[in-house]
């Protein structure tokens, strides 16, 4: 390969890095700078916001931040065990969604033995949810005899907002916010062969609140 | 070479009837859902939760392209909400003759169910609704109330969702959220409140 050849390589290879990054922003609350106390024996679930009409916080992010969290010293319950071993308290017409709401849940002894028996400790509510915005550019593809391709160029941008709020269970109280906001273009090219780049928002929003969560609880 | 025309004109009918029986498919739906044991006190008395053969074999058409067989779902879910809010509970399949002294008798029936994609809301879910009515006879089988209630279910979006898969996730969830509602509420209803109050008995559902 001419160094000519290898330049070309490089600066496409580094076109389509750039292409496929993504800016996150990570913001937060905390009521005290000391990290979030947690026993070997407690444990933490994280609930995803499901009552708005025209989105909910989907499985898969709740799940992927579990992910992140869940380690040595901090023991995640799934989220949907948690919803079926407190139902219906946790569905989305009822599960509370102030303090004051949680404090009056958590008054119902029977609700309470529920919770004791899961050992949870912090409930972590995620809302928010990853938009995309209508594609521009165009593009094009036919097949005739003689092969086919496409052509042309269409890009689209993509954001991801969550907020996750931790309430401590036994203290009934607030512990943190965090927020995350996530934004990227991703790309398709069309030489031939359509070449996809595809902004990883969702993940990297991921990333970034899994990683604050975990420095919450770990300090 | 000159074709047999009787013949040409059966196979354009028949690849005609062909497109339109693929178009015209009926997605049928039966959902899945098996409430958890729902955490709540059941009040003491006794009733019978009737549900009969209709309410027990329900299947409708929210539209031409969807059927939803919804029996076998809804009357698990309500056996298991009624257990769980009322000490002394049998479920019927028939209306029995007599009740026991203070002693209720539930009859849920389906009125209607809605069903939304996509391509006709412009959202990205599909969505179910489910509207149902209690009917409360008191111990002399005498009917003290209707009371209707809707619930609804959503998926979460549709992609990589087949319309069959995304309506049965969407009626899955409107069967929790009926039973939701149904924990929630039920004790709430101004009539069967006031009913109990004029009762003389401590045995009535609910005191």
């Amino acid at each position: 390969m001419t160094i000519r050849a290898r330049t070309l390589a490089l600066n496409c290879a580094l076109l389509w890095l750039a292409g496929c990054g993504a800016t996150t922003t990570v913001d937060e609350y905390r009521s005290s700078n000391q990290p979030i106390a947690i026993d070997a024996s407690e444990t933490v679930a994280i609930l995803g916001r499901r009552d708005a009409g025209h989105y909910e916080t989907d499985r898969e992010f709740v799940d992927c931040i579990g992910a992140k969290l869940a380690s040595s010293t901090v023991q995640v319950v799934p989220e949907q065990k948690l919803i079926d071993a407190i139902y219906p308290w946790f569905e989305p017409r009822v599960a509370p969604k102030t303090l004051g709401r949680l404090r009056q849940l958590l008054d119902n002894p029977l609700v309470l033995a529920r919770i004791n028996a899961l050992q949870l400790r912090y409930l972590i509510w995620v809302d928010g949810s990853t938009e995309s915005a209508q594609p521009s550019g165009s593009m094009s593809c036919a097949i005739g005899p003689g092969g086919g391709g496409c052509f042309g160029f269409a890009q689209w941008d993509k954001s991801s907002i969550y907020e996750a709020i931790v309430w401590d269970l036994r203290d009934r109280t607030e512990r943190g916010r965090v927020r995350v906001d996530s934004q990227g273009t991703s790309y398709l090219i069309g030489a031939v062969a359509p070449i996809p780049m595809f902004t990883p928002v969702k993940s990297d929003a991921c990333a970034g609140l899994g990683e604050q969560l975990s420095d919450y609880f770990e300090g | 070479m000159r074709g047999n025309p009787f013949k040409l004109g059966s196979l354009v009918l028949l690849s005609v009837l062909l497109v339109a029986a693929g178009c015209a498919s009926v997605t049928s739906v039966t959902p899945t859902t098996a409430l958890p044991t729902p955490v709540a006190e059941p009040h003491p008395g006794s009733a019978v939760l009737l549900l009969d053969e209709q309410f027990r074999g329900e299947q409708r058409n929210p539209n031409a392209a969807t059927q939803i067989d919804l029996g076998a779902a809804h009357s698990a879910a309500f056996a298991t909400v009624f257990n769980a809010l009322i000490e002394q509970l049998i479920v019927a399949d028939e209306l029995p003759e007599s009740l026991a002294n203070g002693e209720i008798l539930i009859r849920p029936r389906l009125r209607e169910v809605q069903v939304a994609a996509p391509s006709e809301t412009y959202l990205n879910v599909y969505e179910v609704w489910l509207k149902y009515s209690l009917q409360l006879y008191n111990d002399q089988l005498e009917v003290i109330d209707e009371w209707f209630m809707p619930a609804y279910g959503k998926t979460p979006d549709n992609f990589m969702l087949s319309r069959g898969n995304a309506i049965q996730r969407a009626t899955d969830t409107a069967l929790r959220d009926i039973g939701a509602k149904l924990l929630i509420d039920f004790h709430r209803i101004p009539s069967l409140a006031q009913w109990r109050s004029s009762q003389p008995s401590a045995a009535v559902v609910g005191q």
